[in-house]
C-alpha cells in the first residue's frame, strides 16, 4: 500500500463522516480518535477545510444567492454625482438655426462612428436569457426545480443534464424541448440544437417562432450571418419575436 | 481576534447568507457608487466596477458560509478595500502602463485591512481549489460537480448509469485525489503558511 492509497482510505472515512454515512458506533470510534490523536485530527481538519469550500462553491444554494446579487446589480442605477449637479443655470439663448445643423451633423458623425465600430452584431448582444420558472406549472418536482436553478444561474452544462432527465419522462413537452435547445446553443452544441429546433418548428405552437429566433441566434453565434439573416427574415410580423428579429436584421 | 467586537454591519453579511434581496439591493445603493467612482477614476469603467462588486459579494458569502466570517469593522471600509485591491490587481495583470492610480492614504493596518486581507486570502484559496478541479479528468469532474449539486447520490448514480455504491466510492476517490492535488500545489503551501 502506497502513502497515497493510505491517504485515500483515510479520506474515504472522512467523506463518510462528513456526509453522515457512518453507523453510530463507527461514528463514536471516529470521534474518539479525533479526540485522542492530534495528528489524525489535524489531517481531518485540513481535509474538512477543503471539502466544505468545494461543497459550498458547487451548491445550488450559492447559485441562487449569486442570482440575487446579479438581480440587484441590474436593479441598481448608477448616477455619477457630477452629472446630476443641481446647478443648471438658466440662460436665454437666441435661436440660431445653424446650431441645430451643426449638432445634427455631429450626432450623425457619432452615429456613423458607432455603426462602423460595431458593424457586426454578436450573439451576446441579443441572447438575453430570460429567467425561467418551471416549478409553478409542475410543482414539487426536484429535477424541475434543479433545471430551473441551473438555467437561471447560467450553469448550462448542469441544466442540460436536468432537461434530459425531464425529457425522458415527457419527451413531447415543447417547453422543455425549447429550453433544452437554448441550453444547447449556449453550450455551442449546434448540430444537436439545430435538429431539436427544427423539430419544435414542425409543431404549430407558440414555441415555433421562439425556436426560429433561437435558431437565428445560433447562426449568429457561429458567425454564419447569411443563415442568421434567412431565419430572421422568416419570422413574420405576427410573431412576438418580430421586433427582435427586425433589430437583428438591421444590424446584419 | 476573538476578543474583538463584531460590528453591527455584520447584518450585511447575514443578508448575503440569508439571500435577502431587499438588503442586497441596499448594499448596492449604499456601497456600489464609491467603488464605481474609484474604478472610473483609475482607468476603468462602470462595467468593470460592477463585475468586481459582484465577485466581491459572492466571495463574502462564500467566506461567511464556510468560515463564519465575522466583521469587526464597518462594511463600507471593508468592502471598498477588497474591491479596490481587486481592481488594482486586475490592472496589474492587464499590464497596461498608462495607469493612473489615486492612492489616498498610507496608514497603519486597521481592522478593515485585516478583514479585507482575510477575505482576499480566502478567495485565492477557493480559486485554487476550483482551478485544480477544472484540470481533473472528466469522470472525476462530473461526479464531484453532480455529487455536490441538489441531486441525491442515487440520482447521480442513475444519471451516470452506475450503482449507488460505485457512485459513492468514486466520489470519495475523486475528492481524495483532488485534495491530494491541492495539497501538492505550491500555492496551497504558501497560503497555508500565510494564514
Amino acid at each position: 500500500m502506497t502513502i497515497s492509497d493510505m491517504e485515500s482510505e483515510a479520506h474515504e472515512l472522512f467523506v463518510a463522516y462528513l456526509e453522515n454515512e457512518l453507523s453510530s458506533s463507527e461514528r463514536e470510534t471516529f470521534e474518539r480518535k479525533l479526540n485522542e490523536d492530534s495528528q489524525f485530527e489535524a489531517e481531518f481538519l485540513e481535509f474538512k477545510n477543503i471539502y466544505i469550500i468545494l461543497e459550498n462553491r458547487l451548491s445550488p444554494q450559492r447559485a441562487s444567492v449569486l442570482e440575487t446579487i446579479k438581480q440587484s446589480n441590474s436593479n441598481f442605477n448608477y448616477k455619477s454625482s457630477k452629472v446630476t449637479s443641481e446647478k443648471t443655470e438658466k440662460k436665454v439663448i437666441k435661436f440660431k438655426p445653424w446650431k441645430y445643423g451643426v449638432a445634427a451633423s455631429i450626432l450623425l458623425a457619432i452615429g456613423i462612428f458607432i455603426f462602423n465600430n460595431f458593424s457586426k452584431p454578436t450573439y451576446s448582444d441579443f441572447a438575453t436569457q430570460e429567467t425561467i420558472s418551471l416549478t409553478v406549472r409542475s410543482d414539487g418536482n426536484e429535477t424541475t426545480k434543479n433545471a430551473e436553478v441551473a438555467f437561471n444561474s447560467a450553469e448550462y452544462a448542469k441544466a442540460l443534464i436536468y432537461f434530459n432527465e425531464l425529457l425522458k419522462v415527457e419527451p413531447n413537452n415543447l417547453q422543455l424541448q425549447y429550453y433544452k435547445s437554448v441550453v444547447l446553443v449556449e453550450l455551442s452544441e449546434y448540430d444537436e440544437a439545430d435538429s431539436l429546433l427544427k423539430k419544435i418548428q414542425e409543431n404549430n405552437s407558440v414555441y415555433a417562432s421562439k425556436a426560429k429566433w433561437i435558431s437565428a441566434l445560433s447562426y449568429l453565434k457561429q458567425k454564419r450571418y447569411k443563415e442568421a439573416k434567412e431565419v430572421a427574415n422568416s419570422i413574420t410580423s405576427r410573431d412576438p419575436e418580430y421586433q427582435k428579429a427586425q433589430k437583428l436584421l438591421s444590424k446584419l | 481576534m476573538e476578543t474583538k467586537k463584531i460590528h453591527s454591519d455584520q447584518r450585511y453579511v447575514e443578508a448575503l447568507l440569508a439571500n435577502n434581496n431587499t438588503l442586497i439591493n441596499e448594499i448596492y445603493e449604499k456601497f456600489a457608487p464609491k467603488v464605481i467612482a474609484y474604478v472610473c477614476k483609475n482607468s476603468g469603467d462602470e462595467t468593470a466596477a460592477r463585475d468586481i462588486i459582484q465577485e466581491t459579494l459572492i466571495t463574502i458569502y462564500d467566506q461567511a458560509k464556510t468560515k463564519g466570517l465575522k466583521l469587526t469593522c464597518p462594511f463600507d471600509a471593508y468592502f471598498f478595500l477588497i474591491c479596490k485591491r481587486k481592481w488594482l490587481n486586475a490592472l496589474k495583470k492587464s499590464g497596461s502602463k498608462e495607469v493612473t492610480i489615486e492612492e489616498e492614504r498610507l496608514s497603519i493596518k486597521d481592522d478593515a485591512d485585516e478583514n479585507a486581507e482575510k477575505t482576499q486570502q480566502f478567495e485565492e484559496q477557493q480559486n485554487l481549489y476550483m482551478s485544480v478541479l477544472s484540470k481533473m479528468g472528466e469522470t472525476c469532474k462530473q461526479i464531484i460537480t453532480l455529487g455536490f449539486s441538489a441531486m441525491s447520490m442515487q440520482e447521480v448514480a442513475d444519471q451516470l448509469g452506475v450503482t449507488y455504491a460505485y457512485a459513492r466510492k468514486k466520489k470519495s476517490l475523486c475528492i481524495s485525489k483532488l485534495t491530494q492535488l491541492i495539497k501538492e500545489s505550491s500555492l496551497y503551501r504558501k497560503l497555508k503558511n500565510d494564514y
